[in-house]
């Protein structure tokens, strides 16, 4: 068992880390980085106040649940995804065990793969106990240990049957790159794009709609907004990465500079359609619409900004994720000072002299 | 014309490739050398994939110059291509044929010369790797550029395909303008492709061989 566990946990858990790690920095970052202190209390009396409203089963606990479900069913996507690749062929040599020796050894990758849910699971048990509410502890434990077998006859699942697979079938009547482009995030990344798009118009609608003619904050809400919109580069990194592996060949063809940036343009103007909604809606009482266009601008230069940059070099995952963090820093400046006029100027302006600059010097590394 | 001046290309500090200058005519020609000489590379930086120092010239367009118009005159396959799994190979075409603005006529003909209309309405992700090498080829025909790069092209296809990429390439040739740069480390069945100039890659370097 050592060796075909040792090779599994190498294939499937150590990728899914390394390329959740931005992911588990964002939330990590959202929970416990971005306030110090919430309404008054301390933070860990915050995650205390969470974990209370968990145990004593309101409808809190049902949204925990669904979320737990949400990332083991995020984890089999990543499995699934991972057995489609041309190197992962060599897995079905696997299919050669016994079923239930199979089983089990996707059990132990499964338990690796929820682990993040499992420790927090843990934690709430441990308080909940201490409460005394042993039936929501109970069923916690019960529901994870569901998800755990449910993620393991998963990958059996995938793993009998390798090549048998249908995508998500879109049919357009006509095909672009853009669309291509758009289609990748509906296939793979579409769960990222809705929380990243829930977190971003959540958060900002959340705190604008406490803006009143007399009591008016613009400053605060886009602190959020633009920290939801510097986590779109989890997205964006995926489909640099997409494009690279898959669309190699496009850079081949005959397509003025100009209208390869169009072309992104587009995809990103696509992309980022539910904030422009958002901010439509807040405005005028809730965000004045020069806030609102501002916003709105600062988010799509940012955006566009974190596609193009990936031209002037290779970037690797944790490279690229360090570049995101000096971003924000030097937005720090503009929010501070320079205002966000100059801010969204100079982000629409790095993006279209580094895609000029870059593009047909790029190249990727390793 | 295919013109090589000048041209180098180094990977981390390692010079892979350096070329003074190099010439290929019209024609055929086969890229040989061992694992790592510099054939892909080479041919993914006439394809305008690769950046590299010098200049490479086709028919008297430069491509470091003149990248759009120099990309109108070439078409690549890859040795071992992939595309995005949950697209057509109906899809795949349509792409091209809009890229290379080819003639939807000749594009039914090379479906059916390369018979790939049995699963060419399946997507990516269902194919084994010699129907997406097949589609491969398919697309590097798409609009009969003047210069077609195929890297590898033997590997994973069939007898049958083989004749069909030989007799295409044969029919492309009866125009004097045509150029094919094809890559190869095997000697095996060759004889199932039209003849060509033999151009080693060693060396970091280019140099003629003898005709095979």
């Amino acid at each position: 068992m050592r060796y075909p566990y040792k090779l599994l946990f190498r294939s499937i858990v150590r990728p899914f880390y390394r390329e959740n790690l931005s992911i588990f920095f964002f939330l990590f970052i959202l929970f416990f980085g971005v306030e110090g202190e919430v309404d008054g209390a301390e933070i860990w009396q915050f995650h205390y106040s969470l974990v209370q409203g968990m145990t004593r089963q309101g409808g809190y606990l049902w949204v925990v649940l669904a979320a737990w479900a949400w990332y083991a069913w995020k984890c089999g996507r990543f499995v699934t995804g991972l057995f489609r690749r041309p190197e992962y062929r060599w897995i079905a040599i696997y299919n050669n065990l016994e079923r239930g020796r199979r089983f089990m050894l996707l059990l132990l990758i499964s338990g690796w793969l929820l682990l993040p849910v499992i420790f927090y699971a843990m934690i709430v048990a441990v308080m909940g106990l201490y409460d005394g509410f042993i039936a929501s502890v109970l069923l916690m434990g019960a529901y994870l240990a569901a998800l755990v077998v449910l993620l393991a006859g998963w990958q059996l699942y995938r793993l009998c049957d390798l090549y048998g697979w249908s995508p998500l079938r879109i049919r357009l009547p006509f095909i672009s790159y853009p669309t291509v482009l758009l289609r990748q995030v509906a296939d793979r990344q579409w769960a990222l794009w809705l929380g990243l798009k829930l977190f971003a118009c959540g958060v900002v609608y959340g705190i604008a709609l406490n803006n009143t003619d007399s009591d008016y904050d613009s400053s605060f809400p886009f602190l959020f907004f633009n920290f939801g919109i510097l986590a779109n580069g989890i997205l964006v990194y995926g489909l640099r990465e997409f494009e690279e592996t898959y669309l190699s060949f496009y850079r081949g063809a005959a397509r003025p500079l100009g209208q390869r940036l169009a072309e992104y343009a587009l995809v990103y103007f696509i992309l980022l359609l539910p904030e422009l909604i958002t901010v439509v809606q807040l405005a005028p009482v809730h965000l004045h619409f020069a806030d609102g266009l501002l916003f709105y601008c600062c988010a799509y230069g940012l955006v566009l900004t974190m596609h193009t940059v990936t031209f002037l070099r290779h970037f690797s995952k944790k490279e690229y994720f360090l570049l995101l963090v000096m971003i924000f820093s030097v937005q720090y400046f503009f929010i501070a000072g320079l205002g966000l006029a100059t801010m969204g100027g100079c982000l629409l302006g790095t993006a279209i002299l580094s895609f000029f600059t870059g593009y047909y010097g790029y190249e990727r590394v390793g | 014309m295919l013109q090589l001046d000048d041209v180098k290309k180094s990977f981390s500090g390692r010079t892979v490739l350096k070329i003074p200058s190099f010439q290929f005519h019209s024609g055929i020609y086969w890229l040989k050398g061992p694992n790592g000489s510099g054939k892909t590379t080479l041919l993914r930086m006439v394809a305008g994939l690769l950046p590299f120092e010098g200049n490479i010239i086709c028919n008297g367009v430069s491509l470091q110059r003149q990248p759009v118009s120099y990309r109108r005159m070439v078409s690549w396959a890859e040795a071992e291509p992939l595309y995005p799994l949950f697209l057509t190979g109906t899809e795949l075409v349509a792409l091209y044929r809009s890229i290379r603005k080819a003639d939807p006529k000749d594009v039914d003909f090379l479906i059916g010369a390369f018979g790939v209309d049995t699963y060419i309405d399946s997507p990516v992700g269902t194919w084994s790797a010699g129907m997406t090498k097949k589609i491969s080829l398919l697309l590097a025909f798409i609009g009969m550029p003047p210069l077609v790069i195929l890297d590898e092209p033997l590997i994973t296809l069939d007898e049958k395909a083989l004749t069909t990429v030989s007799g295409l390439i044969a029919r492309r040739c009866q125009d004097p303008e045509a150029l094919f740069l094809l890559s190869s480390h095997q000697e095996a069945d060759m004889s199932l492709l039209p003849a060509g100039e033999e151009v080693l890659v060693q060396n970091h370097t280019l140099s003629h061989a003898i005709p095979i």
